[in-house]
């Protein structure tokens, strides 16, 4: 191993303690709340394999294959540090192990999805109402998710009388290519 | 007289200098864990079945005890003394690296034994056992289910039905296009497969390429 490369790793020591730290796990209310403010910090990476990224991500995510992590391509999109970039796999584990991978070169703002895209859709896109009985902050949550649902995917149920929410649904589902970069500027 | 109890005093001074020094090597020079594995080299070791063992697997191994496998337990303590798997050892998360723990670990790797580490979850033993991965131990094996099914306490629980790897996409993708697409469901009523396909066809609009200026 070249010496330049082994003094900028994080040692195990002090990578062990970043991992018994909880604080990179962001859940997915935080995701949804910072992708319908479109937050351009934002930078969600989905490392399941594409054929799961092509049948179903999360809206404006980019699909890094976890074996491809290290590739140039991948590197030059994960190495800026203008930017939160959130791992996410369908749980947290693959998503886990592609963290503890890039905090070992040395990686600054980069997160966890907590529960994984199962999780993101089963909380979200499925939000379950709270019992009448429930908090007024649980309410609000409900509304929020089902108001973020609606601005990703439109509105199943409704007949639709606004226009404007087709077309965002039609926006969310493009799929970037992996290897484009999305840098570039001048 | 005066001048013997100079010469003691210094030499008192001098010896608790030494020691000082000596104590300071000893510290500096512990001896470090260093990583074995490049990070590519790590990398290769992700989604590979060999280094995983499942719960049916495990449950196997837990019946057939022939003393070649020893489990350990990266929860807390507390979680641990209420309950755990039969013979296993307590190692929290926080601790894998202590001096103790090093030891018994290289033992058990001198031993010939095979480990496997699990959690809460999977993703609880999951930094563990790629840590100790990519520090060069090569008999580590991840659990990939919940502590819940290894627990034999509780045989006919629930959790029996989890599925055998965690990293199982859960959507139904299917049902989701027709979510996804309100155009589809309001033609689904005449044409159902046909508005379906149409869905999915990705449009192309320049605005999400980022870039440029």
């Amino acid at each position: 191993m070249p010496a330049k490369d082994a003094a900028k790793q994080t040692q195990p020591e002090q990578l062990l303690a970043a991992i018994d730290d909880p604080s990179r796990f962001l859940s997915s209310d935080d995701i949804t709340d910072r992708l319908v403010k479109k937050d351009p910090a934002l930078l969600l990476i989905d490392v399941r394999p594409s054929e799961q990224f092509k049948s179903f991500s999360i809206p404006g995510s980019v699909n890094i294959p976890v074996d491809s992590l290290f590739t140039q391509a991948s590197m030059e999109m994960l190495n800026q540090n203008a930017k939160d970039k959130v791992f996410y796999s369908n749980t947290d584990v693959t998503s886990d192990q592609a963290w503890i991978l890039c905090k070992r070169i040395g990686m600054q703002r980069i997160y966890v999805l907590q529960g994984g895209v199962n999780n993101w859709f089963a909380s979200v896109v499925k939000a379950v109402k709270p019992l009448e009985t429930g908090s007024e902050k649980d309410m609000e949550l409900y509304q929020f998710r089902l108001a973020a649902c609606q601005y990703f995917y439109g509105s199943p149920d409704m007949a639709i009388t606004s226009n404007t929410a087709p077309e965002k649904k039609k926006v969310t589902i493009i799929r970037k290519a992996p290897a484009h970069s999305s840098g570039g500027g001048c | 007289m005066d001048e013997l109890n100079k010469t003691n005093r210094l030499t008192i001074i001098v010896i608790a200098f030494v020691l000082v020094i000596i104590v300071g090597l000893i510290t500096f020079r512990r001896p470090d864990v260093k990583y074995v594995l490049t990070p590519a080299e790590s990398l290769a070791l992700l989604n590979n079945p060999e280094f995983v063992i499942t719960p049916e697997q495990a449950s196997a191994i837990l019946k057939d005890s022939a003393g070649k496998t020893v489990f350990i337990d990266v929860r807390n303590s507390m979680a641990f003394d209420r309950n755990h798997v039969k013979n296993a050892i307590n190692i929290p998360v926080r601790e894998l690296f202590s001096k103790k723990n090093k030891n018994v670990l290289r033992d058990l790797e001198k031993a010939g034994q095979t480990i496997i580490l699990y959690g809460e979850t999977q993703q609880q033993a999951n930094g563990p056992w790629l840590m100790l991965r990519q520090t060069g131990f090569k008999n580590v094996l991840l659990f990939t289910g919940t502590f819940a099914q290894l627990d034999t306490s509780h045989p006919d629980s629930l959790t029996r039905i989890l599925p055998q790897l965690s990293e199982t996409p859960l959507i139904d993708t299917a049902a989701l296009k027709l979510v996804s697409s309100p155009a589809a469901t309001a033609k689904n009523m005449s044409e159902p497969a046909k508005p379906v396909k149409k869905a999915v066809i990705p449009v192309k609009k320049t605005k999400s390429s980022g870039g440029g200026c």
